[in-house]
Parts: structure tokens; sequence; C-alpha cells
């Protein structure tokens, strides 16, 4: 994990004086809604439905058991007791009084953590693949490289005032964990033909009301290039993303409008009159950026006792099964941490329960924890001999469901439950579904399924790239909701295809569990994945099912 | 800008490229280009040394093209002094500065009226954070 230089610190610790400031003059009347409206985005304050919500950041979904704490103590004393997990890796909170705000993010900074840019029209935070650096498959760790690119664009002077949001994610293997293509900028490391180490970079992905795939803008960048060709993106965008229209003035749009040559064609031109020398907010460099990651492996295991009684042996191989992987270290598996189940908001966490997850990262992960984009948590690497205790400990605390990649792993919005954009609810109908599909057996049986949902066009809940989609929208004040299916967020990211006419807030879990069980009734057998099912029977057979 | 006193002195930089492109501009010297925010490409082709000063002017302080253009306007190697026009807030002279701005005339209905020399209010205006060091 990153360790923070002196100038890091530095520049976080001015930040929260910076807002302060900026929230004492609002509140004085000294600056306006408006003025006062991308100062608080910037540094992740939104206006929602019941009170203000701030966005704190987890660059590249890392964490430590300290920050966790901390992260505990605010829920507590600043919220409601909980905190909700993004699916761009981040955390909110929910229910703050905004005059508190500088003081979070005071406590914040004494664990190296903060808010900026986690919203607002800037470079948001930048997420990565949550298995960087344990995967055995992948090319090069991304992350010091997401480091990089984080000092660079926090706070870049140039780009805080984009036409609109921006969102850069990495991958350094061939299975793409991160939904790149669903991103401004998808950044994947990769060897070309002469085992050279380097980036394809992918521009103008996205969800919201216009979904689009990422496409690649360059076959292959060197390494030494990237934050002089990123600038080059940028500045292109901010000159020329259009500023009329918000639903029209992503990056995608821009692509799309002028066309992907002659998009390239301008970041060329800009990026043959640059040169590392000349850019501005470059503070480091990779050397010193990945001289900064702590790595203290192996680490010491505790060498208890790793008996399974038989009457819970099932119950454990299925958690082991479904909840823990292979790293490329020998003797170490990455354990998640499921936060979906029925009686769970998907993504939320209480206070006590980040504590209790600290004190298990301290004693088995080497007090780290991640957070990933489907919303769980991931001990990055538990030695195989604290297997058992690890998973004894989750199940007194109810933290075992052995259901990651299940349906009941469904990525969800916050939905009207506390977003005022939303058209619909989104975490009752997750629950419905869930407990649909409750009966352990059967959740094992039904295999991968990924089901997202977003309670408005907005698309938070990445519902255009779930293998179900599931969409709220307002019709004369009611909840409807459209279902898509065969969207994919992997490597071969898909937008889904519409299925029909919308379902009413009645219909929808039955709709979603039809669905699942004509795809059990037609699979050709257990191993055929329901992406492949789909393709084979086609769509117009869901349709029947659906509508009769 | 309404606010910003054309003179003979100043040209757009719109009527500076027609005069370009039809070969008439050696008969004038304006020391002054001022540059839109929304027309700013069209200034990035021209010889901009020749100008003592260049004011880019924005009417909204969201619309950061202004960063971009100011920044690429010094990449592009002019060395004169370079000014916004607008609708600026405090909260935007560091990065106003970063990005090779002078000073910034603020409109009216802003917060601070008048010209800011960026360096000065830097150090004066009470929304000044400093800057690390490394």
């Amino acid at each position: 994990m990153y360790n923070y230089s002196i100038y890091d610190q530095q520049l976080v610790d001015q930040r929260v004086f910076q807002f302060r400031d900026q929230t004492r003059r609002f509140l004085a009347g000294d600056l306006s809604d408006e003025q006062f409206r991308p100062l608080r985005l910037m540094n992740g304050l939104y206006i929602q439905r019941h009170a203000p919500m701030l966005r704190v950041a987890i660059p590249y979904g890392e964490l430590n058991s300290r920050q966790l704490r901390v992260l505990a103590a605010i829920a507590e004393t600043y919220d409601k007791g909980f905190g909700h997990f993004t699916t761009r890796q981040n955390i909110q909170f929910n229910w703050l009084k905004l005059e508190q705000v500088p003081d979070i993010l005071e406590e914040l900074a004494t664990v190296q953590m903060h808010a900026i840019q986690t919203s607002g029209s800037c470079i948001r935070n930048i997420t990565c693949d949550h298995l960087a650096g344990i995967d055995a498959t992948e090319v090069e760790d991304p992350r010091p490289w997401c480091e990089l690119v984080r000092q660079w664009a926090t706070m870049h002077p140039e780009f805080q005032y984009l036409p609109r949001k921006f969102k850069i994610a990495f991958s350094g293997s061939s299975t793409d964990r991160a939904a790149t293509m669903a991103h401004d900028i998808g950044l994947k490391l990769i060897k070309n033909s002469v085992g050279k180490t380097g980036f394809e970079v992918h521009v103008g992905g996205g969800l919201g009301r216009t979904p689009v795939v990422a496409r690649k803008i360059k076959e292959f960048l060197p390494k030494s290039d990237l934050l002089t060709y990123l600038e080059a993106i940028l500045r292109v965008y901010n000159l020329n993303g259009r500023r009329d229209n918000k639903y029209k003035s992503r990056i995608k749009i821009l692509v799309k409008a002028i066309g992907l040559d002659a998009f390239r064609g301008q970041v060329e031109l800009v990026f043959q009159n640059l040169n590392p020398n000349t850019l501005l907010n470059k503070n480091t460099d990779i050397s010193t950026v990945k001289s900064r990651f702590r790595s203290v492996f192996p680490f010491p295991v505790n060498l208890g006792s790793n008996r399974v009684a038989a009457a819970e042996y099932k119950t454990y191989s299925r958690w082991l099964e479904k909840n823990t992987l292979a790293t490329k270290f020998s003797n170490y598996r990455s354990v998640y941490i499921s936060l979906k189940s029925p009686d769970r908001p998907p993504g939320d966490l209480t206070a006590g329960e980040m504590r209790f997850i600290a004190q298990l990262a301290d004693k088995y992960s080497d007090s780290l924890i991640r957070t990933t984009h489907t919303q769980n948590l991931l001990l990055p690497l538990v030695h195989e001999s604290d297997l058992v205790q690890l998973w004894q400990a989750l199940t007194e605390a109810n933290l075992s469901i052995a259901n990651i990649g299940t349906v009941q792993d469904i990525i969800c919005c916050p939905g009207l439950d506390f977003c005022s954009l939303a058209n619909t609810a989104s975490i009752p109908i997750a629950q419905e579904i869930q407990n649909r599909f409750s009966d352990t057996d059967e959740l094992h049986a039904l295999g991968d399924i990924q089901i997202k949902i977003s309670g408005c066009m907005n698309a938070c809940g990445h519902h255009h790239i779930g293998h179900i989609g599931i969409l709220g929208v307002d019709k004369r004040g009611e909840e409807w909701f459209q279902i898509t299916l065969g969207g994919r967020a992997d490597q071969s990211l898909k937008i889904g295809d519409r299925l029909g006419r919308a379902v009413d807030r009645n219909s929808i879990a039955g709709a979603v569990e039809s669905i699942i069980r004509h795809y059990l009734r037609n699979r050709f057998d257990q191993g055929e994945h329901f992406l492949d099912t789909l393709e084979r029977i086609g769509i117009d057979s869901f349709k029947e099912v659906v509508y009769g | 800008m309404d606010n910003f006193e054309f003179s003979e002195n100043t040209i757009r930089a719109s009527e500076w490229h027609e005069l370009l492109r039809e070969g008439r501009y050696e008969r004038l010297n304006p020391a002054v280009l001022v540059v839109a925010a929304e027309s700013a490409l069209e200034c990035l082709a021209l010889p901009l040394n020749r100008f003592e000063r260049i004011v880019v002017t924005s009417s909204d302080f969201n619309d950061g093209r202004l960063f971009s253009i100011g920044r690429q306007i010094r990449l592009l190697g002019y060395s004169g002094r370079l000014t916004v026009v607008g609708n600026v807030l405090p909260d935007q002279y560091t990065a106003l500065r970063s990005c090779g701005f002078d000073d910034a005339l603020i409109c009216e209905d802003c917060a601070i009226g008048g010209v800011v020399v960026l360096d000065k209010a830097l150090a004066l205006s009470g929304v000044e954070y400093p800057v690390p060091e490394t």
C-alpha cells in the first residue's frame, strides 16, 4: 500500500484548510449556492434527498485497518452508524451536517485519506482491478501507475473545471475486473510484440443515459508517456467538449461527434508538443512512487487450529470455493467479504463491522483491506493455514455469506432511499430478488449471474453491463422498471439489450426470477453460463416468460 | 466581456484571424489580442508574440476552457502579459496563475471587482493556500 510523502500530507492538510474556509464563506453568505457548488462537489459533498452526502476517496480501492477504524468512527460520530461502499471503490456517508464536514476531512487527513475529486466536473478517484499485484496472470501491478496518475490529477490546475466528470480506470490483467471499457479513459497494461510493457489506451466509454463502450485510441503507449498522453486527451476534451448541455458533455459524446480518428488526430497534435518536463502538477516519478509502496510480504501467520467440524464442512467448502481465490503467492489466498445479503443494503457496512474487519485484517492480512467495484471487500492475502479461523470469525459476525458472483451479489445504487436524482427505489428491489434465491444449494447451482440495478438513467448501479440489468423509470409518478439482458462488464464489455416494455414495482422481482428459472430450464448443463444460454436460445425466448 | 474596453490597440482573435487569412494584417499593429473562451481554438494558430498582452474572456467561472487556453498559449511560447477577464472566483487564482495568467479583471457583479494581479492576490486574498513543498 502507498504511504504518503510529506508533500502528499501537506496537500491533503491544505485542502482541509481550504474547504474549511470555503464552507465558512458559504455559511456567512460570501459565496452563493452557485459559487459554492463546484467547490463542495470537488470535495465530494453532494446535497442529497435527506442530508449532505460525503463521498470519501479510497484510491484504487486500497485501505488499511487504521483507515477503516477512522471510517467507523466517522460513521458513528457524524452519520447513523454505517457507510456505503460504491461501484467506484469509494465510501459514502449519507447523513452529515455541512458545518461538520471540515472536521470530518481533518480526521480523514490524519490517516492519509480525503474526499478530493470524488465528485464534480474533474478527474475523479482512480479505480483499479481489486486483484492488482496478487493476480498470477497480470502483466504488471497497475497500482503504482494509479498512484502516479492520482497525484498528477489531484488539484491539477488545468483540469478542475472540465465539461463534465472524468473517470479513469486501470487493469494489469487480461481479465478485466475494473470495467475499464466503461470509463472515460481505460488503461490496460499489456506487452507488445517485442515483449515491452506499456498501455493500451481506450477512450470515450461510459454508462449513464448514453452507454458507450470505450474505443481503442492507442495500441501501445510507452509507460514513460503516460502522463503526457493523458494531458493531451484531457486538454482536447477540456477545449472541445460541449458545455451547453450536461447530457452531451462527456468525452464519449465528443469522440462520437467528431469521430475517433479525428479525435485521435487532435490528441496526437497536442501530445507531440508536450514533454514530461513541462507537465503541470507532476511532483514525483514512478520509481519514487514505487518506493513508497509498503511491502512486508510474507508476513507472520497465526498457525492456529484449522479443523472444521464435519457438520460445517459443506458450508466451509462453499465459502472457500465462492469467496476465496488463489493468488500468485503460493499458500496465500484472497478472501472476499460479501456485503450482499437480503438483510443488508448492497455495499453497506456498520461501524461495528468496520472495526471487526479491521481487527481481522490486522490478524490475517497484514492490516490490508480492498474495496471492489462490485461493492464487496477483500482481504488481499491470507495464509491458507489461517482460512478456517478467519471463516469462523466471519461466520460469528454474519459476514461469511458465500455468494460472491451469484445472483445475490447484486450491484445496486442507493436509489430513492437516499439519492435526489433517483426515479425509483433500488435497495428494496435487490432485497426482494435476493430473498427469492435464498436457498444456498440453488444459489450455487445457478452459477455466476450478475444483476445490476440503477434507480435512474445516471446508471450508478451499472445496469447496462449486468447480465441482467434493471433500470428504474418514473411513469406518471409511479415506479416502473426496464430490464436489459446480455450486458457484461469484463474484457468483452457489452451493453445489454432491452427486453421489452417496463414492468411495474410489484412485478419486477418476479420477472427477474422468471428469467433466471427459464435459464435454469434451458441451459445445456450446469457448466453453460447464463450469457451462453441467452445467446443460444435468444432474447425472444426470455420475452415470452416475462410478458407471456 | 462587456466591461472590457476595446480600443484601436485591441483586436478580437476572430477578426485577427480573418485579417491574417486575407493578408491584410501588416498595416495594423494592435497590442492586445482578445480571445473569447468559446473561440479559443482560432487564436492557437496565430503568431502570438507580437502582442503585448493577450486577454482571455469568460462569463462563467465554471468554464474550464480558460485554464487550457492559458496553458496552451504559454506552451506556444507566448511571453507577454496574459489576462483573464470575467467571472472568476478567488479560489481559482492559484490555478489561473499555474496555467500562465498574470492578472485577472473581475467583472462587477462578482465578489471582488477590479484588476487582480494574481501574484499579489495570492498573498492577499485570504483564500490563498500555500503550495506544498516537495
